[in-house]
C-alpha cells in the first residue's frame, strides 16, 4: 500500500465539511490555524452553530464579529486574506435559549439574571442580530418570572430584531414560559416574509398563548411541515382545526403536549388529514391533565358503537407511512384502541414506538408479528416482559444485522433498541 | 458476479450483494453495462485500495440502511472490526477517503472522516501540522487575527 502522508490540502471540501461535523468547536479552531487550505475547510463550521453559553460568552462571539467587521470595513489594502471568507454571514443556528437556562440554574451563585429589558443586554443582543441574515434556525426563551421581568414587549422586541434580518428562517422555537401571548406581539415583532420558509415551528410553555395568536401562526407561515405545541391550556380543537384544514398535506411531525383543551377529535382529525405524517406525538393532553381546572369538561373517549368506529377509522385513516409514535395517557384510556389501530395499520414502517400500554404490541408479540424497520421500543407496561416484546418485535432485525441488542430495564420503563 | 478494474490494472470480480454497497456502481450496473463480460473500469481507485474498499463492502453486505444522522453526531467508532479495519497508513487512509467519496459509499467515508477527526482531536497546532506534515504559510499578523476572531471558541 502507498506510504504517502495525509493531504488534506488536495482533500475536496464536501469531505472536510464530514470532518467537521465530528469535531468540537475548539478542535475545530485549532484547524483553522494550521494552514490557508484548512482555513478555507473549517472556517464555516465553526461559526455555523455557535453555542450560546452565557451573557458573558455571547459578548466575546459578538466582539470577535465586531472586530473582523472593523477590519472588513478598513481599506482593501490593509484587508488579509481572511476577509474573503464572511464570517458575518456563517452563523445559521442560533440557539439563545441556553442564556436565560444558564442564569436560571445559576440563581443562587454570583451570575448575573438574564432580562431582555435590561438596556445592555437588549442593546447586545440587538448589535448581534445584525450579523445573523443568513439563520436558518433560531431559538429563543423567556425567562423565568422570579428573574426577570417577564414582559412580552422586550421579549418580542428581541425577536422583531432577528426576524428582520433572517428571512431565510426555516424552524423558530419559541419557549414562551407560561408568558401571555396575543396575535399582535407577533404581528407587530415578526415580518411575514420571515415565514415564507420556515417549516419548523415548536412553542414551549405556550400555557397563556392566546388563540388569536395560534391562528395567527397557522395563517402566516406557508411552509409547515412541523409543528410542537408543549403545555397549553388555551388550545383547544377548534384553534387546531384550521392548523390541520390548512397544513395537512404538508405536515410530517406533529408533537403535541400537555395541551389540556384538546380531545380526541384533535386527534382524529389529525389521522384523516394528515396523509404525510412521519412522526406523532400525543402525550398527556386532555382535561385528565388539568381536573381542577376543567372540571365539566370530560376527557374520556366514548363511542357507542366500536365496531362501526372501528369500520370508520379504517375507511378515513390516510396515515400509513409513519415512522414514530409516541403517547401517553395520565390515565386509562379508552383512546388507546385508535394508537393500536395506527401502530397495525403502519407495521410496516415504524422505526420507533414509546407507549405506556399497547394491546398492539402485546398480539403482536404473542403471535411472532415482526415489525420489518422497528429499532425502538420504549414501553411502560411492568406486566409484558422486555423478553416477550424484544424477542418477538425486533428479532428479523437482530438476525439480519447481527447487531448488539442493548437493552434497558428498570422497573418502570422497558427500553429496547437495535 | 461484477468485474471491476482498478487504475493500474488489476482486475477483481465480486458480488452484485458486495458491488451495491456502492451507488456509483450499483447505478452502472443497473443502468448501463453487462458487468459480467465488461469489466467497469475505477480509473480513481488503485489496486491495494480497492482490496480495502472490497473488504469493506463484503464485511458490512448485509446491514441494515442506516437512517441518517441530524444534529451533532459522535465520532467514536464502535465496531471493534472497524476500529481495527481503520488502522492504516496516512496515505492509504487519504486514497481510502477520496475512493469512498468515488464510489459514493456513505459508511465508509463516514468512517474515514471520523478517524481522521479522532486524529485531529485535542492536538495543538502545532501538533497538527507535524502529524499531517503541512507547512504554516500565515505571517505572524494572520495567525493573531485568526487567534482573535476564534477567542470565543476557547471558552467552551
Amino acid at each position: 500500500m502507498t506510504a504517502r502522508s495525509f493531504e488534506l490540502s488536495n482533500l475536496p471540501f464536501e469531505i472536510a465539511s464530514i470532518i467537521s461535523k465530528n469535531l468540537d468547536v475548539s478542535s475545530l479552531a485549532n484547524c483553522c490555524l494550521v494552514n490557508k487550505h484548512w482555513y478555507a475547510c473549517f472556517i464555516s463550521s465553526v461559526w455555523e452553530s455557535p453555542n450560546v453559553n452565557g451573557l458573558g460568552h455571547l459578548k466575546s462571539i459578538h466582539q470577535s464579529l465586531e472586530s473582523i467587521s472593523s477590519i472588513m470595513n478598513e481599506e482593501e489594502e490593509t484587508t488579509s486574506f481572511s476577509d474573503s471568507y464572511n464570517h458575518l454571514k456563517m452563523i445559521k443556528h442560533l440557539d439563545l435559549t441556553t442564556l436565560v437556562d444558564e442564569c436560571d440554574a445559576n440563581e443562587n451563585e454570583n451570575v448575573l439574571s438574564f432580562d431582555y429589558a435590561d438596556t445592555k443586554t437588549k442593546s447586545l443582543l440587538t448589535d448581534f442580530s445584525t450579523h445573523c441574515s443568513n439563520l436558518k434556525s433560531l431559538a429563543l426563551k423567556v425567562p423565568s418570572e422570579k428573574n426577570s421581568s417577564k414582559d412580552a414587549p422586550n421579549f418580542f422586541f428581541t425577536l422583531r430584531q432577528y426576524a428582520k434580518t433572517a428571512l431565510s428562517l426555516e424552524s423558530l422555537t419559541l419557549d414562551f414560559n407560561d408568558m401571555t401571548v396575543f396575535a399582535e406581539h407577533l404581528q407587530e415583532s415578526i415580518p411575514i416574509e420571515c415565514f415564507t420558509k420556515l417549516h419548523t415551528l415548536n412553542l414551549q410553555n405556550a400555557t397563556m398563548v392566546d388563540d388569536s395568536a395560534f391562528i395567527w401562526l397557522w395563517s402566516n407561515c406557508p411552509s409547515l411541515t412541523s409543528v410542537t405545541i408543549s403545555q397549553s391550556s388555551n388550545l383547544n380543537d377548534y384553534i387546531l382545526n384550521p392548523l390541520i384544514r390548512i397544513h395537512a398535506d404538508k405536515l410530517k411531525v406533529f408533537n403535541l403536549e400537555r395541551c389540556s383543551r384538546l380531545s380526541i377529535n384533535s386527534l382524529l382529525n389529525i389521522i384523516v388529514s394528515c396523509k404525510n405524517l412521519e412522526q406523532l406525538r400525543w402525550v398527556n393532553n386532555g382535561a385528565s391533565f388539568n381536573n381542577r381546572l376543567l372540571s365539566n369538561y370530560s376527557s374520556d373517549f366514548e363511542v357507542k358503537d366500536m365496531a362501526q368506529f372501528m369500520k370508520a377509522l379504517k375507511e378515513n385513516c390516510v396515515v400509513d407511512h409513519l415512522k414514530e409514535l409516541d403517547y401517553a395517557f395520565l390515565q386509562l384510556n379508552k383512546a388507546s384502541v385508535i394508537f393500536d389501530f395506527l401502530i397495525e395499520k403502519n407495521r410496516e414502517c415504524l422505526e420507533s414506538i414509546k407507549c405506556d400500554t399497547s394491546n398492539a404490541l402485546i398480539s403482536a408479540a404473542q403471535n411472532n408479528i415482526t415489525f420489518p424497520h422497528l429499532k425502538e421500543v420504549s414501553y411502560n407496561n411492568k406486566s409484558t416482559s422486555l423478553k416477550e416484546l424484544s424477542c418477538s418485535l425486533l428479532q428479523e432485525q437482530c438476525k439480519v444485522a447481527d447487531s448488539v441488542l442493548n437493552s434497558v430495564e428498570n422497573s418502570n420503563n422497558i427500553t429496547v433498541t437495535v | 458476479m461484477v468485474k471491476l478494474t482498478s487504475s493500474d490494472g488489476q482486475e477483481f470480480t465480486i458480488s452484485k450483494e458486495v458491488a451495491y454497497q456502492s451507488v456509483l456502481l450499483k447505478n452502472m450496473i443497473e443502468d448501463v453495462l453487462d458487468s459480467e463480460e465488461n469489466p467497469i473500469p475505477l480509473p480513481n481507485v488503485s489496486g491495494p485500495i480497492l482490496v480495502k474498499v472490497i473488504e469493506y463492502a463484503t464485511h458490512h453486505k448485509d446491514d441494515p440502511v442506516k437512517p441518517p444522522v441530524e444534529g451533532p453526531r459522535t465520532s467514536e467508532i464502535v465496531d471493534e472490526w472497524d476500529k481495527e479495519f481503520m488502522n492504516i497508513d496516512q496515505g492509504s487512509l487519504y486514497e481510502l477517503i477520496l475512493a469512498a467519496n468515488y464510489l459514493d459509499i456513505k459508511d465508509l467515508l463516514d468512517l474515514g472522516c471520523k478517524t481522521v477527526a479522532n486524529m485531529i482531536k485535542g492536538k495543538k497546532v502545532e501538533e497538527l501540522r507535524k502529524l499531517f506534515n503541512i507547512q504554516n504559510d500565515f505571517t505572524p499578523e494572520e495567525e493573531e487575527q485568526i487567534k482573535k476572531e476564534n477567542a470565543w471558541c476557547e471558552e467552551h
